[in-house]
């Protein structure tokens, strides 16, 4: 048998995952539980705008995805707040806005199309080093906001009223976990790509959610989920020709279903 | 607790008004409320009274009018873990929610322990405490969606009590739990009311609060329209009336 490893797109791009499939659901269980699972696949459009402008520009399209994402993530908030629409029709403005902004830049620099399924469904084989470097030092950032802010998250996703009468800056706290969350699904494009981005959020915080837990053992479950997923997804995608984003999403479905199922007849 | 009349008010609310659109939801309400008082905010459904609370807590601005908390207007008032508040929402916990009760009561310390730091040992004890003093201890490791509607109640004045509050104000707090349960809590309120002199503002629309617990009423009915001793209160049948429980009337 081939040792995968010695092959150093594999490396990269298990340092990438690993690194994604480890705050993925750190962030995604804050999302699942206010019901805002809609917020990754938006975020995810947008970045794809963000990659366009990026591949237009010349640019390291991860950098201008992460930067697009994190700006528009606060505008949907914002929009939010504003009370002038509703939370989901702010998300469907930016989701169906950024992927018309993503066609006309594609459509303009006709030249660049062979990149973005690569973009649109994650290709482990792009992973630069460079890419390596900006999502372990952003991923890290991301990891160390959520644990530094981590009481306050969890007070504002079960009671956010009583959490701002009590002296939480609700505000700020939510425009946080929105730009890590921007930041995530930039991150996470190499690895599963725009249009599956908000499985690896959302899949591993439901599975582990019925295990019935707390809120840190209900973490640390998805977390296993999560970082087991994206290293057979890898490794099979490998021996088994197949994409990794597919392969990785396609476990994640399965350990799901395993679960609710076990659960359910128990 | 006997209260002194000559303390300045813990609440002042001045000439409160709220429209919304066209529609006058308060108008023109003044009161205050002293240290150590149990007020019962009362009214029929849909009177304003949330509305009131919401602009006392900052949560909404008032049209016109002041409110003071601690004689500091509401817009400036910095001490919130002075003031703890039990929202409607708490009778509607989402049920597959992954959180503990020892965690939920912690939340009633966040916001004085302040952004990044975490709880001490000593918090983790304080958290004990609380949920002795409401009985609940023996459930700390359990999920709060795997409680009772009543066993939740108390969990939620123990996150209220974990803060050392001046204030707890309460927003419908008995709707849904049966009658026992809700016996057991407004007890536990009078309690906590008589022992730690904890000023207590709960509204309802529930009449049995004011006929067996609370001390001074509120009648709101998009107006203030009575301001006094409940045991008057339940003498004025032209306000009573509209709460619509006769059973809960005095004989």
């Amino acid at each position: 048998m081939i040792n995968l490893f010695q092959y150093a797109f594999i490396v990269r791009g298990m340092e990438v995952g690993l690194m994604i499939g480890a705050i993925a659901p750190l962030v995604g269980v804050f999302l699942v539980l206010r019901r805002y699972s809609l917020i990754a696949d938006t975020l995810a459009h947008v970045s794809l705008a963000g990659v366009a402008i990026g591949l237009l520009l010349g640019w390291n399209p991860l950098a201008t995805a992460a930067g697009v994402a994190v700006i528009s993530s606060i505008g949907i908030e914002r929009l939010r707040l504003s009370q002038k629409v509703y939370g989901d029709t702010a998300l469907s403005i930016f989701l169906s806005g950024s992927l018309a902004v993503a066609l006309i830049l594609i459509s303009v620099a006709h030249g660049f199309s062979v990149d973005l399924l690569s973009y649109l469904f994650g290709s482990i084989v792009t992973v630069k080093t460079s890419d390596v470097l900006l999502i372990s030092i952003l991923g890290a950032a991301v990891a160390l906001a959520v644990i530094l802010l981590f009481k306050e998250l969890v007070f504002i996703t079960f009671d956010e009223e009583t959490a701002r009468v009590s002296g939480i800056p609700t505000r700020a706290i939510n425009i946080a976990l929105i730009v890590l969350a921007a930041l995530t699904v930039a991150l996470a494009i190499p690895i599963v790509g725009v249009l599956l981005i908000s499985a690896l959020m959302v899949i591993p915080v439901v599975t582990a959610q019925q295990m019935h837990k707390g809120f840190l053992p209900t973490i640390i479950i998805a977390e296993l989920v999560s970082l087991i997923a994206v290293a057979l997804g890898i490794i099979g995608s490998f021996y088994l020709n197949i994409p990794a984003s597919g392969a990785i999403v396609a476990i994640l479905v399965i350990v799901f279903l395993a679960v609710f199922g076990y659960k359910n007849i128990e | 607790m006997p209260i002194n009349h000559n303390s300045k008010p813990v609440v002042d609310v001045r000439n409160i008004s709220f429209t919304y659109g066209d529609d006058v939801v308060l108008r023109d309400i003044s009161f205050a409320v002293k240290e150590g008082e149990y007020v019962a905010i009362i009214g029929p459904n849909g009177a304003g009274k949330s509305t009131l609370l919401k602009i006392i807590l900052g949560l909404l601005p008032a049209t016109t009018g002041t409110v003071s908390l601690f004689g500091v207007d509401v817009d400036r008032f910095k001490h919130w873990p002075d003031i703890a508040y039990i929202s409607q929402r708490v009778t509607q916990v989402d049920q597959n929610f992954p959180i503990t009760v020892e965690d939920v009561v912690a939340m009633g310390m966040y916001a004085k322990k302040g952004l990044f730091r975490f709880l001490s040992r000593h918090d983790k004890e304080k958290i004990l405490l609380a949920l002795q003093e409401v009985g609940m201890d023996e459930y700390r490791h359990r999920l709060i969606g795997d409680l009772s509607g009543g066993q939740q109640q108390r969990v939620f004045i123990a996150r209220a009590l974990v803060s050392d509050p001046k204030i707890l104000v309460l927003d419908e707090p008995t709707v849904g739990v049966d009658a026992k349960t809700r016996e057991q809590f407004y007890a536990l309120l009078k309690n906590l009311n008589h022992r730690f002199q904890l000023t207590l503002i709960l509204v309802t629309h529930d009449l049995s609060v004011v006929e067996h617990e609370a001390g001074n009423v509120l009648y709101i009915n998009h107006a203030l329209l009575y301001r006094g001793p409940a045991s008057e209160f339940l003498a004025r049948k032209d306000l009573t009336v509209s709460l619509g429980e006769p059973s809960l009337h005095p004989q």
